[in-house]
């Protein structure tokens, strides 16, 4: 069902972009090359006023068309729509736009299981036995060892989570039966310990549960299957937007830096790296804007193709964007350097390119 | 997961006949230690020592410096490896503690072998040590017995007699001249700005150089001046002493990687250099720079190698202590490729840096082919290292990512890959370069 215009899409992606430049701008300065965190709620908050993210919440202005909304469920166009959102925060900050890409595909389960409720900042756990994810393994979640423990509806269990100053937790666990997805709306019983990471850095989380589960939902296979779609699709997304903004500032670069008598835009060593990173980013937003959602099976593996493809592309262009700086760019002045970090976490997070690739081989198999 | 039962290797080379058994090699040995045999003995022992020192005094350091470099005092490190002797390896007695022989062979082959070692262990620790031989270099390349006499014997008699040691740093890099001192074709336009002004006895030294490795902790540094008037041609080479009026150390930059180690500005405010502290000859200090460069370029190689070596070290360790679904990773097949394909890389960059050492003179295309190579394929494995351990690659605690950041750098630096290409073609253009094939 295609329910968005080209036009509203450009309108949403111009939203995103006034927001960025009003608001989100301001989260990376000299003294926090990696973002001023505290700053993080406010503009999270902000994100969501403007439409910029989903609530499972029918009066929040993204319920239907934020990041990961409710018509992302069967629309393509709103799922382009996310895509674009998602790529137009990662040209400003990666570590935002993973945060909302989070927070979006929190909201996107609660409003798949009819649960409108009001809540704040996510923790989002994928079970680690997903990772690295066999696609036998999502299907028959049975044959995954149990490393947590439920009674009198607790849960005792130590996984890794994303998310930011978490206020409440949605957990994906297997079962003999099944996946079930278990929902906590406070997180005061939930240890939280910061996990310092390459790039995208403040997110991720080891998190201790000894809580009270506030509700369990079950949840299908396909369900499982179109998270992890979403989950790979926005990184694909964040990360063709932080190489696109690592090529505009390469570009603006070579039309000030001198050396060999002239603008370094005329060496051509340097036109080289330019024209291959150019290459690599066209083609990983050709292979974004080719996503489709097509039968429940094929969307994932597509999903991971679409992830391996851009991932991998954006990774190499950033690094040619970084070496077109020379020493300057490995300097965190220059931001570029977070930009290479950020997109190789993003190649690595919930499935490097090692374990797509044989994904992706799994898949075939099983067809 | 390889049973030891008549199938496998060893039981290959017991069944052969006594002849035949001298001829196959049936050992279940690293492949360091393979490669260390192929080295000259007292290249061993350095490589053996080297790799004892790492392990003792880099590897607990290196999480701790990468995380807060700016609180870390890296005298007693300092004062450590000199005392083991490699802060003095660029020269042999008495000048310095490399071995002779091998030394007659190879200038740069004993230093290389160290660099990957500590760059095993960690990059900015690695580059804190080392970036004082490549202050040393244009010393000892100015061929010069009095500047040996004078600069070098009294540092190693210091260094080796009274673990005093004397650091030391190579200043090229000016704000607006970075790739154009590298590389002779852009030197021609370069826009430099220290220069020095001759006066009574010496010299005045004005202006700035930046991204300058030890800049900061160094006692002397080999500072690159033209002649106040001339162009690059006049450029030449003076040691500045800490203590001169007029020369102190700016801003320490904020890097990605190689975080131990300062790159920091240097500031020239009239600092008098007597005459004495010209290194090598007056105006020839583009020599001397060209070949340094060429003479360094396998050691920024062999750090590299450690970097991606270190990567592939920490990720199979990783492999042999965590299960998935019940089996150690490293059982998986998949991962063994995975594995097998950076040992891969890992041998063909040794063999491509020990083979550019090869020569008593550094050669310039050898040292460019193995720098870019070297640097190319440790960010290719450090990636791969990272992608093997899925999540867990991307945290600090299991140092792998680190080695990607630290990586990074060695296609920056020493010139960057770019320039080394081109190094490459302008040392063989009259040569294979003009081979014609038809
Ligand atoms: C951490 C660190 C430590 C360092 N340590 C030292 C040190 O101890 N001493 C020292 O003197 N220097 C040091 N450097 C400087 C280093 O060698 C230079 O950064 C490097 O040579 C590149 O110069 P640049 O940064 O000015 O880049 P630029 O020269 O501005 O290069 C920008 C881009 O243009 C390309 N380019 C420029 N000119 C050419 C050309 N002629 N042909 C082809 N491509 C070209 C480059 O490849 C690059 O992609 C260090 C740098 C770093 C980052």
């Amino acid at each position: 069902m295609d329910t968005l215009s080209q036009a509203t899409i450009a309108e949403f992606e111009q939203l995103t972009a006034n927001f960025c430049k009003k608001s989100l701008l301001h989260y990376i300065d000299e003294h926090h090359p990696d973002g001023n965190f505290t700053l993080l709620p406010s503009l999270v908050d902000e994100a969501c006023a403007i439409g910029i993210i989903a609530k499972a919440n029918a009066s929040a202005p993204g319920y239907d068309y934020g990041v990961w909304g409710k018509q992302t469920i069967d629309s393509n166009d709103a799922i382009q729509s996310s895509l674009i959102m998602l790529a137009t925060l990662a040209k400003t900050c990666a570590s935002f736009a993973f945060l909302v890409h989070i927070q979006g595909i929190a909201a996107n389960i609660l409003i798949r299981n009819n649960m409108e409720t009001d809540y704040h900042y996510p923790l989002l756990i994928l079970y680690d036995g997903l990772f690295p994810p066999y696609y036998s393994l999502l299907c028959n979640p049975s044959r995954i060892p149990i490393n947590y423990t439920m009674e009198n509806n607790y849960l005792i269990h130590t996984s890794m989570g994303y998310g930011y100053n978490p206020q409440y937790a949605i957990v994906f666990l297997p079962e003999s039966t099944g996946w079930q997805c278990i929902y906590f709306n406070n997180t005061d019983t939930i240890l939280l310990q910061t996990i310092k990471t390459h790039g995208i850095r403040g997110l991720t989380y080891r998190a201790r549960f000894n809580s009270k589960i506030t509700h369990s939902m079950s949840a299908d296979t396909h369900t499982i299957e179109m998270l992890l779609a979403y989950f790979w699709l926005g990184l694909a997304a964040i990360a063709t937007g932080v190489a696109h903004s690592a090529y505009q500032k390469a570009i603006e670069y070579t039309g000030e830096r001198y050396q060999r008598g002239g603008l370094i835009k005329n060496i051509e060593s340097v036109q080289m790296l330019l024209g291959n990173a150019k290459a690599n980013i066209e083609a990983s937003k050709r292979a974004l804007v080719t996503f489709e959602l097509v039968d429940s099976s094929a969307v994932l593996k597509h999903a991971a193709q679409t992830r391996l493809t851009a991932t991998t592309l954006c990774s190499q262009a950033v690094t040619d964007c970084l070496q077109v700086f020379g020493g300057y760019g490995y300097m965190e002045d220059f931001g570029i350097e977070k930009k290479f970090r950020d997109c190789n976490t993003l190649l690595s997070i919930g499935g490097s390119p090692f374990f797509m690739k044989q994904y992706i081989a799994q898949m075939e198999m099983e067809e | 997961m390889y049973i030891d039962n008549y199938l496998s290797l060893r039981y290959s080379k017991e069944s052969l006949p006594l002849l035949g058994k001298l001829l196959v090699d049936g050992k279940y040995q690293s492949l360091w230690d393979y490669d260390t045999t192929v080295l000259p003995r007292k290249v061993r022992k350095w490589r053996k020592k080297a790799k004892a020192f790492s392990r003792l005094y880099i590897r607990p350091l290196a999480p701790v410096v990468d995380n807060n470099p700016y609180d870390f005092d890296p005298q007693p490190l300092i004062k450590e490896a000199t005392r083991w002797g490699f802060q003095t390896i660029i020269m042999p007695f008495p000048f310095g503690s490399a071995a002779l022989m091998p030394y007659l062979r190879s200038t740069t082959l004993q230093v290389a072998v160290i660099a990957e070692e500590f760059a095993t262990e960690c990059g900015g620790l690695a580059l804190l040590l080392l970036a004082h031989h490549l202050g040393v270099a244009p010393l000892l390349l100015s061929g010069h017995i009095p500047t040996w006499l004078k600069f070098l014997l009294p540092m190693y008699i210091k260094g080796a007699w009274f673990a005093k040691p004397t650091t030391m740093a190579f200043a090229i890099t000016e704000p607006e001249a970075g790739s154009d001192v590298e590389d002779s074709i852009g030197a021609k336009d370069a826009h430099i700005q220290v220069t020095a002004t001759p006066v009574n006895g010496g010299y005045l030294l004005n202006g700035t150089k930046v991204f300058i490795s030890d800049g900061a902790i160094a006692d002397q540094v080999t500072v690159f001046a033209k002649i106040k008037g001339e162009e690059v041609d006049s450029w030449t080479c003076f040691l500045v002493k800490k203590c001169m009026k007029g020369f102190s150390a700016g801003r320490r930059e904020k890097k990605m990687g190689q975080r131990a180690a300062d790159a920091s500005e240097l500031i020239f405010d009239n600092v008098f250099v007597p005459r004495r502290n010209i290194v090598g000859k007056l105006r020839g200090g583009w020599a001397l720079n060209q070949n340094v460069l060429n003479y360094s370029r396998p050691v920024v190689a062999a750090m590299a190698l450690g970097h991606a070596r270190g990567a592939f070290e920490r990720a199979l360790h990783f492999c042999n202590h965590n299960y998935y679904m019940g089996k150690k990773l490293i059982d998986y097949k998949e991962i063994q490729y995975e594995l097998a394909d950076m040992l891969i890389k890992l041998e063909s960059v040794r063999m491509t840096i020990w083979r550019s050492c090869a020569h008593f003179r550094a050669c310039q295309s050898l040292s460019s082919i193995a720098k870019v190579y070297a640097s190319d394929m440790a960010v290719e494995i450090c990636k791969q290292a990272m992608a093997i351990m899925g999540d867990a690659g991307i945290y600090h605690e299991y140092g792998v990512e680190k080695a990607l950041r630290d990586a990074r750098l060695t296609q920056i630096y020493e010139g960057t890959n770019q320039i080394n290409r081109y190094a490459i073609i302008e040392h063989q253009y009259t040569t294979d370069v003009a081979i014609d094939t038809i």
